[in-house]
């Protein structure tokens, strides 16, 4: 019989290069750790709290949860309110995204480099871009504030905030999907005599098109889920619900608003997956058959 | 009429009825939610010119002659940035507390995805209570779980950096568990034939395939964790968000367009650098 255990002294005398990379992983891994530790110990010596303040914040937090889970008079509760308050956020988020998404779709054309590849273009293009980088780098809920004050409270102001925030971030995502297109339709058609509008209508957007739709479903579904923060500033939304509960200590209304709210997430991300491979992969098309009675 | 024409216009009218459905579809959905949502024309059109307004009043007030003169004389840029040395360390926070929080969510989220993972062989029960106890994390706002732990813990950067680790284990527990779920399981078959534990199986199977993915959702994180500390001082969970909002409450004009700045410069630098680091890390 003929042994099968190797001989891993002596093969480890063979390869000192391979058996001494896991060692090397190990250490560059507790170098890591020791490094993040550290970076802890600033971070909580700098910003951090007492210890009895944080004993009784815990105690504090333990309340709040458990009252979460208490729901108190719950056949009260004006549920209208509620829902019509959710009802809002979504309408708010609908109405963004999609006029975000009509606006943003021209302005990534513009944006793109292989549309803007002439001299007067690009620096048009360079605008554009820096543009979007703005309107990308304030957070929705800054917008919220300054539309709140600019044109005062209510939904209308949480919808300016997601409008300027997608354009932004669509517009940089579009430009990057046209960016991304194969370069020879659009060659094709030119030698065939297509002007150049022509030309990016049906050698550019047609290849970028699933992209598009796949951003804009999914930027509906993220904003679904991040616009509560509007209501916070007052830009309409189920944020003034959470706001409001929160400071009259009804935490299990808190628990409910997001227990429907994940709900509701949930059925936009089926909605919008069903959507994505329904435009996306598309329906088969029944093929003539010669001779077929049709 | 032959009959491939036939075939032809058959099909032609059932797709130009369906993209007529869906869109006339799609329009009633747009004005039904622009008229819950008060969006509509005639409001645009009154409101814009505030909006305008207020832009143009933010902007600072800049005379060329005195550009570079002290803090004193109106129009100069040091006039401008008189708050900065109030700004500058508010800015410094905000960078420290997505910076933490993104650090410690990343590892807490690594693990957590593993149990979460449908092709881990993890139990049912388990899995699904780490689903539904991140779904709860990530769909509750940030700014819910500042409130509340400024409400317990008191103003300063802990409740925001408590806040924000919540709301990222939340969503990156999701991406990672996706992640692991699209990976081969040919590797992790072959090494369990080799007799490899669970650990192993872990750690040389699905660890390799998605160590890229996992490195580039967490950059992705760390930008967007920027983004979102920088709110978290409206509701006095530290950062740069508490200036911000005295700053739009009080009517300090000049330094509202100062803060905006400055946030602007962070959020860009930001985006770079950690492009940058993600392309290193995630091709080497």
């Amino acid at each position: 019989m003929v042994t099968l255990a190797p001989d891993i002294s002596a093969m480890k005398q063979q390869h000192p290069a391979l058996f001494a990379a896991q060692n090397r992983y190990l250490r560059r891994l507790a170098m890591l750790a020791l490094a993040l530790v550290l970076y802890y110990v600033f971070f909580f010596m700098v910003f951090g709290i007492e210890w009895n303040r944080l004993l009784t914040g815990c105690q504090q937090l333990g309340r709040y949860f458990l009252r979460m889970f208490v729901w108190q008079d719950f056949v009260n509760w004006p549920f209208g309110y509620y829902f019509s308050q959710v009802g809002i956020t979504l309408a708010i988020v609908f109405a963004g995204t999609l006029t975000a998404t009509l606006l943003a779709l021209p302005l990534s054309f513009l944006a793109a480099r292989n549309v803007m590849h002439d001299k007067v273009a690009r620096p048009i293009a360079f605008v554009v871009r820096r543009l979007f980088d703005m309107l990308r780098g304030i957070d929705m809920a800054i917008w919220g504030l300054i539309f709140v004050r600019a044109v005062g409270m209510g939904p209308l102001a949480g919808v300016l905030a997601i409008i300027l925030q997608d354009i932004g971030l669509l517009g940089k995502l579009y430009s990057e999907g046209h960016e991304a297109v194969e370069r020879s339709p659009s060659r094709g058609l030119g030698a065939l005599g297509a002007n150049s509008l022509q030309k990016h209508r049906f050698g550019i957007f047609t290849q970028s098109f699933p992209q598009f739709l796949a951003l804009s479903l999914y930027q509906i579904e993220s904003n679904t889920r991040s616009a509560a923060v509007l209501g916070f500033v007052g830009a309409g939304g189920v944020g003034l619900v959470y706001a409001e509960n929160m400071r009259l200590w009804n935490w299990d209304v808190v628990m409910f608003l997001t227990i429907i709210l994940v709900v509701v997430v949930m059925v936009m991300d089926a909605i919008s997956s069903r959507l994505r491979k329904r435009y996306i992969i598309g329906k088969p098309v029944p093929l003539w058959q010669p001779g077929g009675h049709d | 009429m032959t009959d491939f024409e036939r075939y032809y216009q058959r099909i032609r009218r059932q797709q130009k009825r369906d993209s007529l459905v869906w869109s006339l579809v799609l329009v009633g959905l747009y004005l039904a939610a622009a008229n819950m949502a008060e969006f509509n024309l005639v409001t645009i059109w009154q409101s814009l010119p505030h909006f305008f307004d207020y832009l143009h009043e933010i902007m600072p007030v800049l005379h060329l002659p005195v550009l570079f003169a002290d803090g004193k004389t109106e129009g100069s840029l040091a006039y401008w940035g008189y708050r900065l040395n109030i700004q500058l360390p508010l800015i410094w926070e905000t960078l420290q507390l997505a910076l933490a929080s993104t650090l410690i969510a990343v590892v807490i989220a690594g693990v957590l995805a593993f149990f979460a993972a449908d092709n881990t062989q993890t139990p049912a029960s388990l899995r699904m209570a780490i689903r539904a106890f991140v779904a709860f994390l990530r769909t509750m706002p940030e700014l819910a779980w500042a409130v509340m732990f400024v409400m317990a813990f008191g103003i300063g950067a802990i409740p925001g950096f408590l806040a924000l680790a919540l709301h990222t284990i939340g969503s990156l527990t999701k991406l990672f568990y996706e992640a692991i779920e699209s990976a081969s399981d040919k590797p992790v078959r072959g090494l369990a034939a080799c007799g490899a534990s669970k650990l192993q199986r872990m750690r040389y199977a699905f660890w390799p395939q998605v160590k890229p993915v996992f490195l580039s959702y967490s950059f992705m994180r760390l930008e967007v964790n920027f983004r979102s500390s920088t709110i978290l001082g409206l509701v006095g969970a530290g950062g740069i968000g508490q200036e911000l909002m005295t700053n739009i409450k009080l009517d300090r004009f000049d330094q509202v367009s100062m803060t905006l700045l400055l946030i602007l410069i962070v959020v860009s630098l930001l985006d770079t650098v950690s492009g940058r680091l993600r392309r290193r890390v995630v091709e080497e």
